[in-house]
């Protein structure tokens, strides 16, 4: 061979060698302790920072969010933010190309916990314009782990009752309160749902199926628990009382449930034919409003079969990511987001905050100056019943794999609620021990 | 000679290279790390990574119920799904071979379920077959004909995605319609004179002629059937909704992958022990198909 050939076969053989090599080379050094990342010390002083700050943010949310950024930029010139609309944050990670700030929550904040930098040096700094005491204390103390502060609320979910008031209106049927029970309830949809033949042209209420979104409110309703002491306890009385009675009340027929919005022609509750939905999601408040003529409100979810507490509450947060490389603007950032003034700002845009003060504020407005939902007051004493998810990094998939197969049995009346409760903790804790 | 061999290597190098480049890049390299990973617990958001050996794979094979029931859904999916998908796309593509006025257009018809994106069929045949509130059941209802949950109901639920799935058979019709199209008409014309049924041209004529295509179309279900991953996500939630019963390999291995506790290592081994089961069914594809392909057919 020439050696040109040979040179050619060398530098081939040598790159994919070192693709190779590269590939199979740790991702991180295994270590019990991580080293102290880079964004856990503030720069003290008056410098100002600067530079760009990377972020993932759902598509859905561009309109706000460019709003938003507009703002923070306008304040900090010096500080630009790119924000990475659509784009898969964990595909970013896994490819190395994390962004400086993260999406995380209460939920997953504890298996993530490697990827975020320690915030409580950049709160102490900045403590008192900051004033982290005004967050919901159980939203910021969600986001502590081991003593570190690793993430920020940037705004939340709890479960609510979402009404469509024109429809309420037309039956003559009065609006959700926060003294209804589940037989209210039940009336109320019953008397909502409307039919031409045996085609459904109105639907009374949503019920969330094949996920833990509705039952485990009615178990939690019920005084008992999916997770107690890092074991599943879905056999207790309490539990099987919440299942069953979630049973009764769909699969038994008591009334006929809407499908969920994308397997249904008349479009979930957004739609407007939808009278009632179960739990829904404060993510959803801005494209509600978006619609023209869309009259809808909020109450507290109706009380179960013991308590009202047991609402699923839920806190979306950012977070530093540990090797930022610009961590004194993404503070700067993150800062302004969770602060008083852009949960202000995200206040107004549709997005729940989770800072007492933004809530008094809110509430303060005469209630016909507000936008939809204008009885705001349900979502902050929906708060103070709700309750956080476990944050077990199994939780998620020993849920939707191992317990809710059996609970989609006892809907379909094939296991009593009793037998499904039974089975799903026996296999539920087999997963969590082989899984610990 | 030697200076001709020299040439034609740098020609084959200069010409492959890139390719191989690219091959060794995207292809070699994945298989290798996702096999490296395999032997790990690697997890995204987590730093800490442990060297496990075979451990996964033990794992895998012997105490993972999920495992088990997801490749059963699978395997039940690809052998009856395939199959079926090859009739409807073999009875179609008998139906485009012949010569009708506007065959152009019914070619295009056939084709066009393929063009269209999985999320849009989901959500279609989603609302045909709502049990409440879908057209199918309420048709059957006007029949007097209490209507299945269909993909609400544990029971019928993979039965569901598999009578949706064969709505996908354009690419393997068209093969087919590119091997009939090469069956000489003299042959017909001969088995015509000696009185054959419509049966047994196709058993004696047109089979021997298309089976080499039929064994490619027949792999080609095989892998495609075992990998289906889109329709089963998106009518099933990407939950297995209901009961698991949609629960496909490929669905499970990505919600072990890309969902909280994000188990990468132990996503890479299941992903090995499946590239390993469909690399035993093609070959086992391969020998069977001593029984049924005609190599003389050129």
């Amino acid at each position: 061979m020439t050696r040109t050939i040979r040179t050619y076969i060398a530098v081939t053989i040598l790159a994919i060698a070192l693709v190779l090599v590269g590939g199979c080379t740790p991702a991180a050094t295994p270590t019990a302790e991580p080293t102290t990342p880079a964004g856990t010390t503030p720069t003290q002083g008056e410098v100002k920072p600067s530079g760009t700050v990377s972020v993932c943010i759902d598509i859905q949310a561009k309109t706000i969010f460019n709003q938003f950024i507009a703002r923070f930029e306008e304040k900090f010139p010096d500080i630009e933010i790119n924000a990475l609309y659509g784009k898969d944050q964990n595909a970013l990670i896994a490819a190395n190309q994390a962004p400086d700030l993260l999406k995380t929550g209460d939920l997953y904040v504890v298996s993530q916990k490697d990827l975020f930098a320690d915030l409580t040096a950049y709160i102490e700094r900045d403590k008192a314009a900051f004033k982290p005491e005004d967050f919901y204390p159980n939203a910021y103390n969600s986001l502590n782990v081991d003593g570190k502060q690793l993430a920020l609320p940037s705004f939340f979910n709890v479960g609510l009752l979402y009404y469509n008031k024109t429809l309420f209106d037309e039956s003559g049927i009065a609006y959700p309160t926060a003294d209804w029970t589940q037989e209210d309830f039940i009336s109320a949809a019953q008397a909502l749902t409307k039919m031409e033949g045996d085609k459904v042209v109105q639907w009374g209420s949503s019920t969330v199926l094949g996920w833990w979104g509705e039952w485990l409110i009615h178990v939690r309703q019920a005084g008992g628990d999916w997770m107690v002491d890092g074991k599943c306890a879905l056999d207790t009385p309490e539990a099987i009382a919440g299942l069953d009675f979630f049973f009764q009340r769909t699969t038994k027929g008591q009334y006929k449930f809407a499908p969920s919005p994308t397997d249904d022609a008349l479009g979930g509750f957004a739609g407007g034919k939808t009278a009632m939905e179960y739990g829904g999601h404060t993510g959803l408040w801005v494209s509600y409003n978006a619609i023209s003529g869309f009259n809808w409100d909020i109450a507290v979810l109706p009380k179960g079969l013991k308590t009202n507490v047991g609402a699923e509450f839920a806190v979306d947060a950012y977070g530093m990511y540990k090797e930022s490389k610009n961590p004194d603007a993404t503070w700067e950032f993150l800062k302004f987001w969770t602060g008083t003034e852009g949960a202000e700002l995200m206040s107004d845009m549709g997005r729940p905050a989770a800072r007492m003060s933004v809530a008094e504020t809110v509430k303060a407005i005469p209630m016909e100056e507000r936008a939809n939902p204008k009885s705001i007051e349900a979502l902050f004493d929906a708060v103070a019943t709700g309750l956080t998810l476990p944050t077990d990094p199994n939780f998620i998939n020993c849920t939707q794999q191992v317990v809710q197969p059996y609970i989609d049995k006892m809907l379909e009346g094939k296991l009593t609620a009793a037998e499904a409760a039974t089975e799903a903790t026996i296999k539920a804790n087999e997963y969590l021990e082989a899984n610990k | 000679m030697k200076s001709i061999a020299r040439r034609e290597a740098r020609n084959f190098l200069a010409f492959t290279g890139i390719s191989l480049l690219g091959f060794a890049i995207f292809y070699v390299y994945p298989v290798i790390r996702t096999f490296y990973l395999s032997l790990t617990n690697t997890r995204v958001g987590v730093d800490a990574v442990d060297f496990l050996g075979f451990r996964n794979y033990e794992q895998i094979l012997l105490k993972d119920p999920l495992f088990w029931h997801s490749m059963r859904q699978s395997f039940l999916f690809s052998f009856i799904a395939g199959p079926l998908s090859l009739l409807v796309a073999l009875y179609a593509a008998m139906l485009l071979n012949r010569k009708v006025r506007f065959i152009g257009v019914f070619r295009t018809i056939f084709f066009l379920p393929f063009v269209i994106p999985t999320f849009a069929v989901a959500s279609v045949f989603k609302g045909f077959l709502h049990p409440s509130s879908g057209i199918i059941n309420r048709v059957l209802s006007y029949l007097g004909i209490q209507g299945p949950g269909w993909y609400m109901d544990s029971s019928s639920a993979l039965a569901t995605l598999i009578l949706i799935s064969s709505w996908g058979f354009g690419v393997s019709m068209l093969i087919f319609l590119a091997a009939l199209q090469n069956v000489p008409a003299s042959y017909y014309e001969v088995a015509d004179l000696d009185g054959a049924s419509g049966f047994q041209k196709f058993r004696y004529v047109t089979f021997p002629f298309i089976s080499p295509v039929f064994f490619f179309n027949v792999v080609l279900a095989t892998i495609n059937g075992l990998k289906s991953f889109n329709l089963a996500f998106l009518m099933g939630r990407g939950l297995g909704f209901p009961a698991n019963s949609t629960l496909l390999f490929p669905v499970y291995l990505f919600v072990t992958a890309f969902r909280m506790p994000y188990k990468l290592g132990y996503a890479s081994a299941l992903a090995w022990v499946f590239f390993l089961v469909i690399m035993a069914l093609t070959g086992l594809n391969f020998l069977l198909s001593r029984y049924y392909v005609n190599e003389d057919v050129e």
